[in-house]
Order: structure tokens, then sequence, then C-alpha cells
């Protein structure tokens, strides 16, 4: 009696809407569409930090080569005010000094210029390893002075003839788009794309190999090439360029006539922008980024036409229930706000277990897409710092937090909200359609 | 409070659906007062039908099954609109109120169906709740007017039973108190008697009579002759689908 009258004082509304709208389709399908939300939307999250990182590193570095650095100056160029870059010191240590300290010269006067750096040999021999292996370290240890400078990504050993005069495999790849380090060890690993390789082959001419001990002038061998500091391979000598590697103030600083300044000083120097191509990248990212906003307007379709044909076969279900609640006085908006409660809840649900489910993949995804993202990787041997033993639980779970990108922890949490939205949405504006044949 | 000036209703057929099995016109099915139909149409269930009640009025609504008795109460109640003609309700006339009006017109109206219509998921208490938690009161005021409502058709220990658990008489109580319950300004009834006993029958007329003293506009089609000679009232009617006579 007590069970009765307490039932009783629970208002109810006749419309039967658990049976209307089952608890268990509606919920399961909306969480499928919400775990695609989600992988979509780290898509989405994904390719705007590489586009972000793209634009804002790599495509603000400059990458210079100076062939035979320490060769003798050219004479530079007389006319006053025509320098690149807006450079103002035309022809500052052109005259008496060595072709990298003049092109330095020239470029630390460009106002454009806001850090300049050599790499060292250290960074070059690193960036031939991929390709060259252990010769490359045991020719830098025989034939270097140590004074830096070898050779870069993209002219380096692709161009080299081996000792055997065959082609080295994967000519043309830039060993630096390898390197993790910093953001200007990404400008340079972008400087190694096939097309800036392709644009440095006539680096193959400088890149002479000379056979170590063969009497001719091997690095070890050769005072001249020790003293100049030529990077060498063991058992060859290879006069590699000098790298500089300028960050400049703007991604789109145009180089104006620098190249031809620099080539006056020290003919046949490059110069290499990585703003084309890192506009490419973005181009690429930002195609990237359209298509996973397509595919989640898509997906929120599909969610809204499930939730639309839950919430047709529920009037179809109770019709006969809601004309009796109609015609005792029930407004539209009464009817189809009681069906979209029904629809936002269960939609709701459906949305947090999606994005639920999601998070393990997501922590994968995260963590191959790390290197790729500026992240370190992980130990050897463990899939993921988060998932390698912690010492502590709240360890564990600072690691798993770090693992997704910021943006993708607030966004995530929305899926839930949205979906329970399209629900509530959907329901109502199938409702409200539906009663429209009702007087 | 009720005004009907050259009425026609036409029950507009699904596609495929027979003649009989026609469903009410409504404006959602191209349905309107507007629509052309030609006047005295064959197709129409109620034809030409011009009628003026006063509120606080009193009419037994008679005449031969299939003479148009039901669909004029529906009409009345809004549950189909007219097809042709003038309709004007507690002063609104209905062919300009949008929804959200006419669907406040119903919450004014009391009506027993025919066929109760009663909410098979609900107990009886929730059944006769309904409207009054359609017009948003406080849970207990409902409580104990609908108790009262309940205890007054004599169905005081049933509360909490569902309809299809009770009688014909019992299930036909309920909707009587669903329709009673809020003291409604037009109370309309079709056939309210027809599964009750005399006593019962009485007692209901007596309880529709008593609200029409206290204001209440009330229709009640029937074929109780009995009834309509212990409460003499005027008449309307109804024909093969037109009025007849008015008082």
């Amino acid at each position: 009696m007590a069970e009765a009258a307490a039932s009783r004082r629970r208002p109810r509304d006749g419309l039967g809407l658990r049976r209307a709208i089952s608890d268990r389709l509606l919920p399961a399908l909306v969480a499928a569409m919400t775990f695609l939300a989600a992988l979509t939307l780290a898509g989405v999250v994904g390719a705007t930090v590489l586009a972000t990182r793209w634009q804002q590193g790599a495509a603000t570095i400059l990458t210079v080569q100076v062939p035979r650095p320490d060769d003798p100056a050219g004479p530079g160029e007389a006319e006053p005010g025509a320098i690149g870059l807006g450079t103002s010191a035309n022809g500052v240590a052109a005259a008496g000094s060595t072709r990298i300290a003049a092109v330095t010269a020239l470029l630390r006067a460009s106002p454009a210029v806001i850090r300049l750096r050599r790499l060292e040999n250290r960074e070059l021999v690193a960036l031939l390893r991929p390709w060259l292996g252990g010769m490359a370290e045991s020719g830098a240890r025989a034939g270097s002075a140590g004074d830096g400078s070898g050779t870069a990504a993209s002219n380096g050993p692709m161009g080299a003839d081996r000792h055997d005069g065959t082609p080295p495999a994967g000519a043309g790849q830039g060993p630096a788009a390898r390197s993790e380090a910093d953001a200007d060890a990404a400008g340079i690993g972008l400087h190694g794309t096939p097309e800036s390789a392709a644009g440095h082959g006539h680096e193959a001419g400088d890149l002479t190999a000379n056979r170590a001990g063969d009497g001719e002038g091997g690095a070890g061998s050769d005072p001249r090439r020790a003293e100049t500091g030529d990077t060498t391979i063991a058992g060859f000598a290879l006069p590699l360029p000098a790298v500089l590697q300028l960050r400049l103030r703007d991604a789109h600083t145009p180089l104006g006539d620098l190249p031809r300044r620099l080539a006056a000083v020290a003919p046949e120097t490059a110069v290499e922008q990585n703003g084309d191509w890192s506009d490419r990248l973005l181009s690429l990212a930002q195609s990237l980024q359209a298509c996973a906003v397509l595919a989640l307007l898509v997906v929120a379709g599909v969610a809204a036409a499930v939730v639309a044909a839950a919430t047709r076969a529920g009037l179809s279900a109770r019709r006969e229930a809601i004309e009796i609640v109609h015609g005792l006085g029930a407004t539209d908006g009464y009817i189809a706000g009681r069906f979209a409660e029904r629809a936002g809840v269960l939609a709701l649900g459906g949305g947090i277990a999606g994005t639920a489910l999601s998070l393990p993949p997501l922590f994968v995804l995260c963590r191959l897409a790390a290197p790729f993202a500026g992240g370190g990787p992980a130990a050897p041997g463990v899939i993921h710092p988060a998932l390698a033993p912690a010492d502590t639980l709240g360890g564990t779970v600072a690691a798993l937090f770090a693992t997704l990108p910021l943006a993708l922890w607030i966004a995530l949490p929305l899926l839930p909200l949205i979906a329970s939205v399209i629900g509530w949405l959907t329901a109502q504006a199938t409702v409200r359609t539906w009663l429209r044949r009702l007087p | 409070m009720i005004r009907l000036d050259d009425v026609g209703l036409r029950y507009e057929r699904a596609r495929g659906q027979p003649r009989d099995g026609a469903r009410a016109g409504g404006r959602g099915h191209g349905g309107g007062m507007r629509d052309g139909q030609t006047r005295g149409s064959p197709d129409e269930v109620l034809r030409d039908i011009a009628l003026d009640i006063p509120a606080g009025a009193f009419r037994w609504v008679l005449g031969p099954s299939g003479a148009g008795k039901s669909s004029l109460l529906r009409l009345l109640h809004l549950s189909v609109l007219p097809t042709r003609g003038q309709m004007e309700l507690m002063g609104i006339p209905i062919h300009r109120a949008r929804r959200a009006v006419l669907a406040r017109l119903r919450r004014r109206i009391g009506v027993v169906f025919q066929d109760l219509r009663l909410l098979p998921e609900l107990s009886a208490f929730d059944n006769v709740a309904l409207r009054l938690r359609l017009d948003g009161l406080p849970e207990a005021r409902i409580e104990r007017e609908v108790g009262e409502m309940l205890r007054w058709v004599g169905l005081g220990a049933k509360l909490d039973v569902r309809p299809r658990q009770l009688s014909g008489g019992e299930q036909q109580r309920v909707a009587i108190a669903r329709a009673v319950v809020h003291r409604p300004p037009l109370l309309l009834a079709d056939e309210p008697t027809a599964a009750l006993d005399d006593r019962q029958a009485v007692r209901l007329i007596e309880l529709f009579r008593e609200l029409n003293q206290l204001g209440s506009t009330v229709l009640v089609a029937t074929h109780n002759d009995g009834l309509i000679r212990r409460f003499p009232a005027p008449a309307l009617r109804m024909d093969r689908g037109t009025l007849r006579s008015d008082g």
C-alpha cells in the first residue's frame, strides 16, 4: 500500500517514454558515433598541432651552405643598398677573409635574421650517420680539425660518390628529417627534402671522394684538409660545405637578392628557405583539418539521423497515448520536451560511454604521433611512458594526462554534451514535425 | 460560449483507406476551414451546422446512431477542425488560433469520450491526475483533489488500479472523473452513462447539472430517454450530419 502511494506520488505523463525510446539501442548507437567523433577530433587536434608547429618552427628557418668555406672570399658587390633581407653591410668582410667569414658577416648584418648558427661537426656527423653509419664518425675523427665545417642534410652524402663508384642508396633523402632535437633541427630536416636535395645536385661535384691511403690526399694524411676542417669519411676526404642555420624574424621574409650577394663573396653558396615547403605542409595540414571537420559534421549528421529514427519509432509506438495526451490539452512543446528530455539523457549516456571507449586508442595514437608533434619517444620496450610502471598512482595518472594534448582534453568532455544537445534538438524537431498532423 | 456558422466537417481518408476507416481531418492533412469544400458535399459527416450556445447552458445532444452526435462533440473538443465555415469557442475564433491557443482551449474543456481513451499504463489516480498535471498544479493539491474525485465516483479503493483491471463501468467513472476534476468551463460527454447502472447514471447527470449550475456549459449526447425525461433541458437534434433543431 505504501509502495502504491509512493508510486502515485511520482508524476507520470502517460507517454510511456521508457517504451517509446529504448534505453539500449539509442545509447549504443550514439556511443559508436561519439567514439568515431573522438577519433576524428583527435585528427583535427593533431593536424592543428602539426600545422602550428610547422608554421612557427620550420618556416622561419633558412639554411645557407657555403662550399669550400675556408677558401678566400670573393670581392663582393660594389653597388650599395641592394642586399637581400635588408642587409646594409654590402661587401663587408669580403676582402681578405674566408668565404664563410664573408657570408657570416653579410648575414649578421641583416635585420631580418634574428639568429645565426653554424652547425657543429658532431651535428653534421649525426645527420650523416643514417646514411654512412660509423664511417661518418670515424671519418670525422680522422679528418676533421674540429672547427665544425661539414655537410648538411640536404646536400650531404647523397651526392657523394662512394668509394666503389656506385651511387649511394637513398640519394635525395634528407637525413635531418629524422632529427627530433629541437625546432632548429626540425628546420634542418625540412631542408633535407627530396626537392631540396634535388636542388643541390651541384654539391655532388664538391663532394669528391678521395681514396684514403692511395697517396692522393686522404683526410688523415692531407695536412691541408686537416687545417681547413673539412669533414672526412673514414678512408675518404670529403670537402663538405659549411652550413649556416638562420632564424628569420618572419616566415615569409623575401630573400630578395641575397643569393646573388652571397654568391658574390662566396660563389656556389646555396640559400634555401623552408617557407615554401612548410607552406605546402601547412596546406596539407589544413586540408586534413578540413576533412576531419567534414567527418565530424557527417558523424553529427548520422547521430541526428539515428536519434530521429529512434524518435519516430517511439512516436509510432506511442501514437495513441500521444493523441490522448494531446487531446487533454498538452502543447506541442510539452510532448516534444518530454521526448527531447529522454533522447538527450540517453544520448548523454551514450556520449559518455563512447568518449570513455575512445581514450585507450587515443592514448596509443597520440603516442605514435608524439615524434611528429615534438614529443620524445618512450623508453625501449615501453609502448608508452604512461603504461610503464609508475612509482605512484598519481604518477601514472599524471603521465596518462600528459599523453593527450590539452586541446583534446578540453574537447573530449564536450563530446557527450554535444551528443546530448544533438539528441535533444533532433527529438524536438522530429516530434514537433510529427505533431503537425494532429489538429 | 459556442458559435458555429455554416460549419462542415469532412474526415480525410488516409491513402488507400476505405471511407469508413477515415481519419479525422486536421490542419496537418491539408484540412482547413477555407479549402473550397463543396457545400453540402456527401463526404461531409457534418454539414451546414449553425449553432449558438451561450455560456452556462445545458444541452442534450440527441439523434440516431450515425447522425453525427459524436462528430459534433469531437469538433467542439477540437479533436478535429472544421473543414469549412466559421467556429468560435469561448470567444476565440478557431480558424485564426495558433496551435498553442488550441491546446490551451482543450485544457478548458472536459470531455468523456465514447471510447473512454484512458491511458492503460497509468493507474486510475494518474489518469485523472494527468489533467491537473498538464495545468501545472502542485502535487499536494493534485493528490487531494483527485482522491476526492475518485472517491466521489466510488473508486476510492481503486486509486492505484490500472484501467484493464477495472470493469467497463469503473473505467467509465474514471473517464468521468478525469473530465470534471478541473471543473471545466465546457463539459462534453458522449454517451457517458452507457456502461453505468441507472443509479450511477442519475448520480452522474446530477453531477453535471451541479457543474452547470456552477457556470459550466454542458453538452451530453445520449440515447437514454429516461434521463432526458428526468432532467429536462433543450436538445440539439442531429440527423444525417445536419442539425435539425437547436433547443
